[in-house]
Order: structure tokens, then sequence, then C-alpha cells
């Protein structure tokens, strides 16, 4: 239970533009243990994406550099795989499901040829135990009619049964890690809760590793048992889910929860002030320093190392430096 | 500007092209001063120097009445650009404004009465209506560019009215609607510049072919007419004398695919620079 | 209530046809037979998923599509019936923010072209006191004056629909329809945009309709609350009570599934009702009420009858057969 399944180490990805290097992903730890939920939260254009697709090595390779980092999927790096290793870790170990399900899915083909493409893709897998197989997928999503929804074509399908469809494809072989990235952003609320609860019984059945990326905290505090919360590259505050919520330590998690609405009324906050900052003339400090109500000159100049400041709970802020310390001594 | 001329110079091909755009302009408009031989344009007779190979005087050799080719072909430039330039000023306006009406009134009479003439223009054959109007109306220059340039705006109307029929669906174009702006704002502020980059790329490439069809009509000597040089008629003139006087028909002929490769590489790279990938 | 009626919508129908092979046309009854009506000076909020009708409410009000049926009056005169043409007063008064900031703004003009076709067209200063009015515009909703020169690619999400916002308040318009215009956003970008709105409408005295597929922030943003399904209103009342009382069914489950940030918050949602299948689609509405085939409530009549609207409190309506005791809601 306490092996981790996937490690990042210092993970730095750098895009190309015409007018410099953006650092985009700007030195991540990150891990998943077996079995585990983790939430990976941040607001668009902090990274998150990124930093996944980079676990799969999806990015563009000749648009994105990888300078520096290790990611580490059972002890062995990615970055390194060659491409017969990588194509299998993508067909068997990790499956990654998107955003958009309708724009996942090719509209040219029916849903029921698109999985057993994917379940042929194992081996030598005769078509009529390939049918058997995505009828079995179909179902274990919760699908009514199976026979009916492998006969349809994606346009056919509502945004809900197709990010079901994504989903049985991702599981039909059985993974042992499962990214998924932001998968009820495009859905109704109703049907996003739908989805949530399929996820979560699917990998608690399965003990799978689940990775779920959003830019909601109400949906992580649903589902994950750890929260990474991220900020323009870095990692800002490392906590398991009930810690985050009940002591946000660090000053872009506490303006972000006070900026989420609440149903409880009261009017919304000021927002956090500030823009995200530049990519490319990236300042060496923290990069939330120029927003920060309480930074100091220390924070403009060194970018703070993501500190101890309780059980699991790590905050990457000088304000908690001198605390962590205290802990350690303790 | 700058992420514009990044983009463009990024296939340095484009550059290529350019620079013989560059070229060719400089001799449209500079050839009477800067060829060597500025008496040979008009009627001029030699038969001393008649029929003579390329050499160190004539770099491009000699015609049969003495002239000197590669004067008559720099001045060729001249006579292609400026059909270009006149045939693409009327056709391109009366093209692209008449496909912004249709499109945005798309599913009205204004869009089928336009659109169905467009059709009809667009299935006529251009080479065979230029003929026949350059038959009718005296052979010159200038009827030639008629004849063109009536062939020629279908060919902007239907791309153009495609995205018009798009672009007016966007939101910006509703909130100009919402506002209460006049339909010519709409039509000209609001959804032309989408077209431009379209529209501009096209332009490009269709200098390139409105030079080869005007040499093709001055082949058959229908358009600017003797003692003037044009592509085509230099090209149809040597062509009795090919392959001994090879010069007289190949230079021509070089010059006409110098000029067009310019404009196509121009074209790319117009197309590049309002690409919006990556 | 608050002020006099400024918009009145009545049993307004959009209906789009769509090609078929069947003899008898088929139709998307986007919008069915919807009535509301909004004060001078609230904020009224429509919230429901898609296939809602709420956005298709704001374009048929607009005039951006064709009314099937009913009345749309503004200060009392009906202006519904005229092909989608809109008087020039409504053009003035009445202004629209859309969702995406990405295509509400031409990409070719700069902002200062932008925000000078409304102050042109309405007249609304003459040409020599215009650079004053785009500066004293800009200053409205935070923006500085150099953006006047930039184009919208500059920009990101929150300042394109800070602009959008800038250009409806151009026209000094009495009333503004927000189509989910934060939903493409950030949160914290989110939460700056919405207090922006929630100032301008107190210095502007404006009247919002604000539409919403989010009931977190609905609940912070609006004085009374309409939730749609299907095209049909299912209940409508004053914001607090329509969050402390939730009578509709689907009321009740929207609000179970919303993600909560905090333990108190959770305490405040109604008991989780599983939701029961998708939301059909809008070519075969259920017969009798819409919601009867996801409803945990549903009874024999559900399937039979459609529900009519019916006050249950003072402000306080909802559309279902569990209030039939309740008497038939006039104009509300």
């Amino acid at each position: 239970m306490d092996e981790k399944l996937l490690e990042i180490k210092g993970l730095k990805v750098w895009y190309k533009t015409y007018r410099g290097d953006a650092r985009v992903v700007n030195g991540v730890d990150f891990f998943v243990r077996k079995g585990e939920k983790v939430g990976l939260v941040g607001e668009s254009g902090c990274g998150k994406t990124t930093t996944m697709k980079s676990v799969i090595r999806t990015l563009d390779e000749k648009a994105a550099e990888i300078p520096e980092g290790e990611v580490l999927f059972r002890g062995k790096d990615v970055l390194k795989m060659k491409k017969p290793e990588l194509q299998k870790i993508r067909r068997h170990d990790i499956a990654m499901i998107s955003q958009s399900p309708m724009s996942a899915l090719n509209p040219v083909f029916t849903v029921g040829e698109q999985i057993m493409d994917i379940i042929r893709f194992q081996g030598d897998i005769p078509k009529s135990k390939a049918y058997e197989t995505a009828l079995q997928a179909v179902k274990s999503v919760m699908i009514a009619d199976p026979e009916r929804i492998l006969r349809s074509f994606p346009n056919q399908l509502s945004g809900g049964m197709c990010q079901r469809i994504c989903i049985a494809m991702a599981l039909v072989t059985p993974r042992e890690l499962l990214i998924a990235d932001e998968p009820g952003t495009a859905l109704d609320v109703t049907v996003q809760d739908q989805i949530h609860s399929l996820l979560r019984k699917l990998v608690s059945d399965r003990k799978m590793s689940l990775i779920m990326i959003t830019h909601s905290l109400g949906v992580t505090r649903e589902l994950v048992d750890r929260i990474y919360v991220m900020y323009a590259g870095n990692v800002v505050e490392e906590s398991p889910t009930a810690e985050l919520f009940r002591r946000p330590l660090h000053p872009y998690t506490q303006g972000l929860m006070k900026c989420v609405p609440r149903l409880s009324g009261g009017g919304v906050s000021a927002g956090i002030y500030g823009y995200i900052p530049d990519y490319i003339n990236a300042s060496p400090g923290c990069r939330f320093c120029p927003r920060c109500s309480r930074a100091t000159e220390a924070c403009r100049t060194r970018r703070p190392p993501l500190v101890s400041v309780g059980e699991n709970h790590r905050v990457a802020c000088f304000l908690y430096e001198r605390d962590a310390g205290k802990e350690e001594l303790k | 500007m700058k992420a514009y001329w990044f983009k463009f110079t990024r296939n340095k091909l484009s550059l290529l092209g350019l620079a013989i755009v560059l070229a060719s302009l400089f001799f449209a408009v500079f050839a009477p001063v800067v060829v060597p031989f500025p008496a040979h344009i008009r009627e001029f007779v030699d038969y001393s120097q008649a029929s003579r190979a390329p050499s160190a005087a004539h770099w491009f050799g000699t015609d049969i009445f003495g002239r000197d080719v590669f004067s008559r072909v720099i001045y060729s430039f001249r006579g292609a650009l400026k059909m270009s330039a006149i045939v693409l000023a009327i056709a391109v306006p009366v093209g692209v404004f008449l496909g912004l009406l249709a499109g945005y009134y798309s599913g009205t009479w204004v869009d089928t009465v336009i659109m169905r003439v467009t059709d009809i223009f667009v299935s006529l054959p251009s080479m065979v209506m230029a003929l026949a109007i350059a038959a009718v109306l005296e052979p010159t220059l200038t009827n030639a560019m008629i004849a063109l340039t009536v062939t020629w705006w279908p060919w902007y109307t239907r791309p153009v009215y495609n995205l018009a029929n798009a672009v007016k669906k966007e939101y910006f174009v509703k909130s100009a609607e919402l506002i209460g702006a006049s339909k010519a704002h709409i039509l000209l502020r609001e959804i032309l510049p989408s077209c431009l980059s379209t529209i501009m790329t096209k332009m490009a490439l269709d200098v390139g072919w409105v030079i080869l069809n005007g040499a093709m009509l001055s082949f058959v000597g229908l358009g600017e007419q003797p003692p003037i040089p044009a592509f085509g008629q230099m090209i149809s003139d040597g062509a009795k004398y090919m392959p001994n006087q090879w010069w007289l028909t190949t230079f021509p002929a070089l010059g006409i695919a110098f000029v067009i490769l310019g404009f196509n590489l121009l074209g790319d790279g117009i197309r590049d620079m309002f690409d919006r990938g990556r | 209530m608050s002020g006099k009626p400024l918009l009145t919508v009545k049993h307004l129908k959009t209906y789009f046809e769509i090609p078929s092979n069947r003899r008898e046309k088929q139709y998307v009854k986007a919008v069915d037979d919807v009535s509301f009506v909004i004060r001078e000076g609230e904020v009224l909020g429509l919230v429901g998923e898609s296939g809602s009708g709420k956005s298709t409410i704001a374009y048929t009000v607009m005039g951006m599509e064709r009314e099937t049926g009913g009345e749309i009056l503004l200060d009392g005169v009906n202006i519904a019936g005229k092909n989608g043409k809109r008087p020039r007063t409504f053009q003035k008064n009445v202004q629209i923010v859309f969702q995406d900031p990405g295509s509400s703004l031409n990409p070719y003009r700069t902002i200062r072209q932008i925000l000078t076709l409304p102050l042109k067209v309405h007249n609304i200063v003459p040409p020599a006191e215009r650079r004053d009015k785009l500066h004293e515009i800009l200053e409205m909703v935070e923006l500085p004056d150099t953006f006047l020169d930039n184009k919208p690619g500059t920009m990101n999400g929150g300042e394109r629909q800070l602009v959008s916002i800038a250009r409806a308040l151009c026209c000094e318009p009495r009333f503004i329809i927000l189509d989910e215009p934060t939903s493409s956003l950030d949160v914290s970008i989110q939460a700056k945009i919405i207090n922006m709105l929630l100032k301008l409408r107190n210095e502007k005295r404006l009247t919002y309709l604000f539409i919403t597929h989010d009931l977190s922030l609905m609940r912070n943003i609006s004085t009374r609350v309409a939730i749609l399904y299907l095209g049909k209103m299912c209940e409508i009342a004053p914001t607090e009570t329509f969050y402390r009382k939730p009578l509709h069914p689907y009321t009740r489950m929207l609000l179970s599934s919303i993600p909560v940030i905090s333990e108190e918050e959770e305490a405040l949602k109604p008991e989780k009702t599983v939701p029961k299948g998708e939301i059909p689609s809008p070519v075969n509405i259920p017969s009798g009420c819409c919601f009867h085939t996801r409803c945990n409530r549903a009874m024999e009549i559900c399937s039979k009858e459609d529900p009519v609207m019916r006050e249950v409190e003072s402000g306080h309506c909802v559309r279902c057969h569990l209030f039939r005791d309740c008497p038939a809601s006039g104009q509300i």
C-alpha cells in the first residue's frame, strides 16, 4: 500500500516560443501510491495537464523540452524509455481520459469498433472475444442497453455517455493508473456527479490508482484522498484532503478557497489580486509573490522549497519555514 | 507585427519569393530607365546585330530585328505586372463585395441571385471567354485586361461567401448587430477583416495566374501589341525559330517562370503568416 | 418586491423546426411556455442544465432567435413579433454579455474601436468627448487606458470579459443579460468579475438577468432564482427561499449533486438524490411532466398531465403535481 506507483521528481517542462522558453512546469515533485486517489488542483495555465502529459509522453517533442526531472513509474524512468517499452506502458499500465469526450472519440467509427480496436491491440484476439470484452466493458460503466450503444456513433450519444465510453475504453484492460483530466468539465452537474461516483467505484473495485486533474476544489474534496495544489508551474501545497480544507496554509490555497462561491451565501470574495506571471521571463523567486499580501523580501529572490508542516502536509512558502523547523525539532 | 514577420520568415523560401517579387516590381517600375538598350523597346531595327546568340554585349542575345532580348524581357515585366495589378484591383473588390453580401444574406434572394450568377461565370472556361471577348473587341492590352477581369471576379466570391457565412455566426458579429450597427459596418468592419487573410493569400498567388493567362492571350496576339514586348508575344514570335535561336523563347519563358515562382512563394509565406497554428 | 416591472415575458415559446421524414413537423421546444417578470434593480437568475433553454430565452429576448409564441414586454410595450427586430430604445437599454470571451470580441479590432461602436451608433456623447467617455468606462471595469490600443488576442479571458462588460456599459443601459459570463474562467478571475458586476449594479442602478449552471455562484449574485428543465420553468423563488426550502424534485436533485468545499455547506444541501438517468433529448420530451422519468417522487399523474405553476407562498412558485393543492399562480 505504501509503495509509490508513480513518482515525479523535479520535473521541468519548457515550451519553445519565438520570444524564448516558457517555463511552464518549474520543478514539480509528485507521487501516487498503489490504490491511492490523488487530486491535482490548479487554475488554467498552471501546468497540471502538461505535467500529466509528460507521464505518458504525449507532449509534442518538438515544441516541449524536458530539461530536467524524472518520471518514475514502478521505479523506471519513463522519460528515458524507448518506444516499445513506452507503448507497453500506454497499452497496459497507464490510461488517460481527457476533458472533452466528444472529441476524444473518432466520429467516423462506431463506438464498438473503437473499443474493439483497443482490445485487439493487446495481441491476437479473435473478433468474437473482442466483442464480448467490449460488451463487458460497456456494462461496467453502467450503460443500459450496451448492444445498441456499441452499434452507435459518437455523435449519436450524449456527452455523459461519451465520457463513460472513454472510461470504458481506458479500463478495458486492467490498468494500474488512471489519469483523469477534468472528466466532468464539459458535462452537466448531475451527469458529472454520476461520472465521479462511477470513477470512485471502479477505482476501488479494481484497486487502481487515480490521478484527478481539476480546477474545482469541490470535486477533489469529494473524490480524492490527497491533494496537490499547483500554481504557475509549481506545487505550492500538498496535503490529505480533509486537512487541506481544514487548514489551508499557502496564501494561494487560502485565496482560492475564498474565491469559491459558497452555498451558504455571503457574497463573493474580491478574487486574488494580480495576474498569472510571465512564464518566459520568470522571476527566480516564488511565482506567487507579486500577488501575495504576505510577501517578504526573501520571496522575491528565492523559490521556497516544500517544507513539512504536519502529517503528510507540505507547503512551499517561507512563512512556514520557521514552523517547519520547529516541527522537526520536536 | 514582429510575430507576423517571424512566421513569414520561418520558411526561407518565402524570403526568396519576396526577393523575386521585389525584383520583379523593380523591373516593372524602372524598366525604361534600367534596361541597357531602351530604344530596342520601340521600333528599332539593326540587322547587323540580328539573331546573335547570348554574349557579353547582349546577355539574352538579339532577335531577328537586332533588338536586345534582355531589355525586352525586362520590359515585359511592366506589362505583366500592370495587367495583374489592374485585373485584380477591379476583380477582387467586386468579387469580395458580392461574396460578403451573399454570405451575410445567405438563405435569402440576395444569396440566390448573386451565387447563381457567380456559378454561371465560374463555369465559363476563362480562356475561351477571354479569347471571345478579346476577339470581339480590338486586340489591345486594355481589352485583354477587361477579358480577364470579367472572368476573374467569381473566384473570389465563393470563398468569401463561405467565410462570411461562417463568420456572421460569431458572437462579435451578433454583438454589433444587437448594438444596432449599420449593415455596411458589419460587412466591412466586422466580417471582412476575418476574410482578409484568405483574400490576400489568394491575391498573391493570383498575380502569377493572371500573368500566365495574360501570356497565353498575348501568345495568340491578344494583348500588348508589337513593338511593345510581352512575354507570350515574344515566345510566340520566337517559336518559329526554335531550336536554332533558342534564346528567343527560352528567356521570356524563364521570365514568366521567375515571376510566377516569386509570387507563389510569397503567397505561401503570406499564408504561413496568417496561420494561427502554434 | 423592488421597483416597477422592467422586462416581462409572457408564455414565451421558441421552437426550432428540425428536418424530418415524418408528415407532422418535428420541433425542438427549446423554450416552452415560460413566463416571468423582472423588476428594476433585481438580479433574476436563470439556472439549468443543458437543454434547459436558459440561453435560448436570453437570445429570444434579444431578438437573436425568433419567438414562436408569447409576448416580450419592455416597460409594458410588447416588442415581440417583429421578426427579431428590436426598437432603437431596446438596443440601447438592453445589452447582453456572452459566455465565450474568445468569440465575443472581434480579434481584428482594437478595444478602442470595439468600445467606440456603441458610442457612435447611439450617439451617447459627441465625438469630442469620446476619449473621456472611454476612459470613464474602462475605469468602471478597472482596466487601464493602455488597453485601448490592444487587440483582444493579447488579453486573457478575464480581461476580455471585462471588455465585453464595458461594451455593454457604453450604451448606458438599464438592463443587462449575462449569459454564463464566467463559466469559462478560473474561479479567482470569476470572483473578480462577479464583484465588479455587483459593484456596477449598485453604482449604475442596473437590472440583471444572470444565467449560469453554477448553483453556488447563483446563491451569491441573484435576488431571485428560476430553475428550468427542458424548456419549462420548474420553480422560482427569492434566493434565500430557493436555497433554504427548495421544493421541486429537480431543484433538490440538482442542489444535492453540487460539489461544495465545506462541511457547513454540505449540511445545507438537501438529502442526496442520486440522479437517475440522463437528460432526455429535447426532441423526445417525455409526456406529462417532462421531469417524471428521472423524478424520485413521480406519481401516476406525472406521466399523464403537465403540471401548472402554483404559488406555494408569496413569491415562491413551483410547477409540480406534489403541490396541486396550492392555488395556480398568475403573473409572477
